[in-house]
């Protein structure tokens, strides 16, 4: 059941589409998360986590693979029409709701960061008004916006690092492996949220022109982002005492503001603006999704569906507070559920399936 | 097409309308460059704001205004009173704060440049000997930016001359630090001049001894890397020798006996002869090895003497504790306070004469 073969990309893409949906708010705060309780070991976390998601990558193209298509075919395919719709609505409403909670982080930052007394709603309009135009444009577009935003800001944010890197202190990573299992357990679990993101190729599988040859480019995706974020987690480890990192929000943002150009006194405006891109593909990539599966499931226009998912998401954007912690909560437990556990076990009963078939 | 071309007009109008940002014109706000804060009667603080005024066809000038409050924000609401335009504190370079202030504690004033997004991290904080609002108001510096001239004397000397390298970033990293107390340099008002006379020392965030200007060089050593750096030794038969430190590097070597841990501190320097004068009045080729001897003994004495000055005072501005904790898996807070008055510290000079300038 591929896609018409006017609106699929080359396999090479596969490597910014994964890079992408990895890549969000999560990298301006995840550190604090993941250093809460394994401390300054946390960043062996993130490695083991990337390693936990090339598996689960190997997963999806297994699956995908079986069928050809989507996860709502594959659940067609073994739960029949009623019930495989029945589940893939869950999946298409977790991926709202993570695009809505990147959304409220970001808004949050801009809040916090740069213009206080913004209401949300103004935010949220403006951010899903260019992501609506994005989506509109299909699959193709958001792929060529994820390539951009890969080239453009990814690559210069990565080059600030330099800054802090001056007044690095690295004997703060000693003594390494100091914190019980347990702990360590811990901060895989919370980097595993910070780098989930990857399960949208569960959607956009049947784009790909080429998908057993684009195979080894979300590997390298993934590679690329656990790389980033260890980088990410190292440096801020290295700039910020234990206690002091424990205190700030968006450790990744107050690197920023070391960095001081002779033209420029405060760069974090330019950093929160720049990443506004990063964030707008990924809101769109995990919208592009979310409305394509409704539409598949309930027989309607995408461009319906994508309206109804923005607006409701403008709603959503204006419950501050403790509903963002509760809804981060839930995402972190739904994709933990979903996609590390329930989707292996789709993949086993997917395989005896089909080898029932063979045998009959 | 024509939906399109709405839809582009809808985004400029939108776009263009947003007067709802804020908007901050230069000549239209006051941007205090300079804070100082002074202890006041009735547990009050004294505060006082420096900030440039910018005229058309004239050279700019600076006002210093003064308030008593409760707290930092307090005091620059209170000074809003009475400025023309609001007053905004994301030029902030310098703070100051008084001794007295800083015998009980900077924390709660440092809270708010820590927790201001439009603060920068590369604020310079430093201790007043005697009052912070004085120095500010100095006749001197009537016509010139006084907290300029300040934050400018202070990194001119953190670059070439012989004070370490401090900075709101460095202070927070220090207090939050376990096994590190913060040190920020302090300043004088000496005859009419702003002078640097000392480095302050605190327990936490409390000051509570000084090292003076002659201490400088060996604390720059221990302390910081690859610095440059004068001072003058006075040797055996009162031969002086001025010499530049080239490239220093303190390697501090811990060694647990009996539970107990032993600091060995390895100090590393490569020098340039600046100034020889024998007391022999007569010229004579200038003996390496002889003076390297008595240069790394007169070295080690010092920094023995300042070690001993710290763990007199149980402050650790030297990081020994963190040292400790980063070699010694059962680090505990509590029994390394009860060791560090008694911590046994030895110093290893290896000074290396390089150059002796265009003569021998």
């Amino acid at each position: 059941m591929q896609a018409n073969i006017r609106h699929q990309v080359s396999p090479y893409l596969v490597f910014f589409i994964i890079y992408n949906s990895q890549v969000g708010v999560g990298i301006l705060s995840f550190q604090r998360t993941i250093a809460a309780k394994a401390g300054y070991d946390a960043w062996i976390g993130v490695l083991a986590a990337g390693c936990f998601v090339q598996a689960f990558i190997w997963v999806m193209y297994k699956l995908l693979g079986k069928t050809n298509g989507d996860i709502i075919d594959v659940h067609t395919t073994i739960f029949g029409n009623v019930l495989g719709k029945f589940l893939s609505f869950f999946i298409m409403i977790y991926y709202w709701l993570a695009s809505v909670s990147v959304l409220i982080g970001f808004i949050e930052i801009i809040q916090v960061w740069m213009f206080p007394t913004m209401p949300a709603w103004i935010l949220s309009t403006l951010i899903l008004i260019s992501v609506y135009y994005c989506v509109s444009g299909g699959f193709r577009v958001i792929v060529g916006m994820s390539f951009l935003s890969f080239i453009f800001p990814q690559i210069l944010l990565i080059v600030l690092f330099i800054f802090p890197l001056k007044i690095a202190h690295f004997s703060n990573l000693l003594p390494i492996m100091n914190h019980s299992f347990m702990d360590m357990a811990d901060s895989i679990k919370s980097s595993m949220y910070s780098i989930a993101g990857t399960e949208a190729l569960l959607m956009f599988y049947p784009f790909i022109r080429d998908p057993k040859a684009s195979k080894k480019f979300a590997h390298l995706g993934v590679l690329f982002t656990t790389i980033l974020y260890t980088i990410s987690a190292i440096v801020s480890f290295t700039f910020f005492s234990e206690n002091q990192l424990k205190t700030t929000i968006w450790p990744e943002l107050s690197l920023t503001k070391t960095v001081t150009l002779s033209f420029l006194e405060r760069f974090e405006y330019l950093y929160i603006s720049m990443y506004l891109i990063i964030i707008s593909v990924l809101i769109s990539l995990f919208l592009w999704c979310s409305s394509r599966g409704l539409k598949k499931i309930f027989n309607r226009k995408q461009k319906y569906t994508l309206l109804l998912l923005c607006l409701l998401s403008i709603i959503l954007c204006h419950f501050n507070g403790s509903f963002k912690d509760i809804l981060n909560k839930f995402i972190i437990q739904m994709n933990l559920w979903i996609f590390y556990g329930y989707i292996p076990i789709l993949l086993l009963v997917l395989t005896f399936l089909i080898r029932g078939k063979q045998n009959d | 097409m024509i939906n399109r071309s709405a839809f582009c007009l809808f985004l400029i109008l939108l776009l263009s309308g947003c007067s709802f940002l804020p908007t901050n014109i230069v000549n239209e706000i006051d941007m205090s460059q300079g804070v100082g804060y002074d202890l006041a009667e009735k547990k009050n603080i004294k505060g006082t704001i420096v900030f440039p005024i910018f005229k058309r066809d004239k050279t700019s000038s600076t006002e210093v205004r003064t308030a008593i409050g409760k707290s930092s924000k307090e005091i620059r609401s209170i000074l809003n009173n009475e400025t023309r335009y609001p007053l905004v504190s994301g030029q902030l370079r310098v703070a100051l704060y008084s001794k007295k202030i800083a015998n009980k504690g900077i924390t709660d004033f440092v809270d708010t440049l820590h927790r201001d997004p439009a603060i920068g991290s590369l604020v310079q904080l430093a201790i007043v000997d005697g009052g912070a609002n004085e120095l500010f108001k100095m006749k001197k510096y009537k016509n010139e930016n006084v907290s300029i001239h300040v934050r400018e004397l202070l990194e001119q000397n953190m670059k070439m001359g012989l004070l370490p390298q401090t900075n709101l970033q460095s202070f927070l990293f220090q207090l939050f630090q376990i096994g590190q107390d913060p040190y920020l340099p302090l300043i004088k008002n000496e005859n009419g001049n702003i002078r640097i006379t000392g480095m302050a020392i605190f327990k936490d965030d409390q000051y509570v001894t000084s090292i003076p200007m002659k201490d400088f060089f060996i604390f720059k050593a221990l302390v910081d890397k690859n610095r440059t750096g004068l001072r003058q030794f006075i040797l055996e038969h009162r031969d002086k020798i001025v010499l530049e430190t080239l490239y220093s590097n303190a390697k501090y070597k811990v060694k647990i006996v009996h539970g107990k841990p032993e600091f060995t501190i390895n100090l590393k320097m490569k020098t340039r002869l600046h100034e020889f004068a024998p007391s022999e009045k007569q010229r004579k080729a200038f003996d390496k090895k002889r003076y390297q001897k008595q240069v790394e003994q007169e070295l080690e004495i010092n920094a023995i003497n300042i070690v001993n000055q710290f763990k007199e005072h149980k402050v650790d501005p030297l990081g020994l504790g963190a040292k400790y904790k980063e070699h010694y898996r059962g680090f505990n807070e509590k029994q390394w306070k009860m060791y560090y008055p008694n911590v046994k510290v030895t110093v290893n000079a290896d000074v290396e004469i390089l150059q002796t300038g265009t003569i021998d």
